[in-house]
């Protein structure tokens, strides 16, 4: 049994206990948006929080996982999407403001990055790639232009909401795990 | 989702059809997620709303009900039902709102075919993701893994890792967040502006437990696995004797 192992199994674990959180705080809270046939939730919370704590990888993962697993629970032509989008944001704010690195600042411009691309990322793929995409696999013409622009402010406002809490959740972390 | 909940789910014992139960559900799947042929224009039963979906759904359920039995079925459609619920209503009050409001100029009756659709959608393929996830022997395969006579791999002690925290969290974390969630809702009852304040407060505290509930025994877990015997390293059949080899 080497430290090495050890601090990778700590590792996964870390990874699947936020993705669960993550996965669970998606289906259990879901506002449907009319325009795009999206939904609301506050999944991202837990993406936030595991990239703030644990740095970009931990952040990473948990995006991909996660929200992307609740996805296929009702809205399948959303999993590529969400997996892709909530998989940077972590990865960035991670990088921006996660792990040995958290400083305020720091911290709230990674917030700042990671609400900005999921508005931007969900925009991106609702506009552009699923409507191409949709042309080959109906499975994807679920959007367009005029529905992924309806989408930005309820996008942004589960980001900021997400973001508010994930600071307070990590703040109240730091200091029970520095205690 | 507490224990109640997590033996009510349960899939019926007898592993042997569970194999053929996973295939015959991962079949049906296939149209919900890919598309085909359900996205084909053709008759439909109501505009917008196309027979192919509402002949799908019900050839799932007939599945469903005929692969989990009776019992696992009704628990299924509980659940399902139990999530599909505030998903339309809130959103078809949504909905009217921004009609309401001004901030939508979608017609009435378009809105009811979009819920209705999403209804349609969500009815059929929860269902079969949750025969597909109380098909696969999540607590079986933990112990399958630890009795293993040549030892546990470095994948497989990741995965009895990912296991052992995955019913943790979804057995055990959510019964006490239920709990939590029924002390402190009283102060979502107050009038006035404290509601929100007392909502992001319950939120807060609910994810703060959530996660320190979820990660305490993290520690505890990997020293236990990573102390686990690996297994012996694959014999190399090509390999010469060391005698040969010296020769």
């Amino acid at each position: 049994m080497s430290a090495s192992e050890i601090k990778q199994l700590y590792r996964v674990g870390i990874v699947a206990a936020f993705a669960t959180l993550a996965f669970l705080g998606t289906i259990i809270i879901r506002v449907p948006i009319p325009a795009t046939g999206g939904y609301f939730n506050l999944g991202d919370t837990f993406v936030m929080t595991a990239a703030l704590l644990y740095g970009p990888l931990t952040g990473a993962l948990v995006g991909l996982i996660g929200p992307a697993a609740a996805d296929a629970v009702g809205f399948p032509q959303f999993i590529l999407a969400t997996a892709v989008v909530k998989g940077v944001e972590g990865a960035l704010l991670g990088l921006v403001g996660g792990g040995k690195t958290r400083s305020g600042p720091r911290v709230v411009l990674g917030l700042a990055l990671a609400v900005a691309v999921l508005a931007g990322g969900y925009f991106v793929f609702e506009a552009w790639i699923y409507p191409r995409l949709g042309r080959t696999i109906p499975f994807f013409a679920v959007t367009d232009f005029k529905a992924a622009l309806a989408e930005i402010v309820p996008n942004l406002l589960q980001g900021t909401i997400s973001a508010v809490l994930a600071f307070a959740i990590a703040r109240v972390m730091g200091k029970f795990t520095a205690t | 989702m507490g224990n109640a909940t997590a033996n009510t789910m349960a899939p019926p014992p007898g592993g042997s059809g569970r194999k053929t139960r996973i295939a015959l559900l991962a079949i049906a799947a296939i149209p919900a997620f890919c598309g085909y042929p359900l996205s084909i224009p053709g008759w439909q039963v109501l505009p917008g709303v196309p027979a192919s979906w509402c002949l799908y759904g019900l050839m799932v359920h007939i599945t469903v009900a005929a692969v989990c039995g009776p019992r696992l079925y009704a628990n299924i459609v509980t659940v399902a039902a139990m999530i599909i619920m505030p998903v339309i209503f809130s959103g078809a009050a949504v909905s009217h709102l921004a009609r309401f409001t001004g901030l939508s100029r979608q017609p009435g009756p378009l809105a009811s075919v979009h819920y209705l659709r999403l209804c349609l959608t969500m009815l059929t393929v929860i269902p079969l993701a949750l025969g597909l996830v109380t098909g696969i022997p999540f607590e079986s395969a933990e112990q399958k893994l630890l009795q293993s006579s040549r030892g546990v791999g470095p994948w497989q002690k990741k995965l009895l890792m990912a296991l052992r925290v995955f019913n943790h969290i979804c057995f055990t974390v959510m019964a006490g967040l239920v709990e939590t969630v029924r002390e402190e809702k009283s102060g979502l009852l107050q009038p006035g502006s404290g509601r929100l304040k007392a909502f992001m407060g319950l939120m807060r505290h609910a994810a703060i437990e959530g996660i320190c509930s979820a990660v305490q025994y993290i520690p505890v877990w990997a020293a236990e696995i990573g102390s686990l015997p690996g297994s012996p390293p694959n014999p190399k059949p090509c390999s010469k004797p060391a005698d040969q080899e010296e020769k």
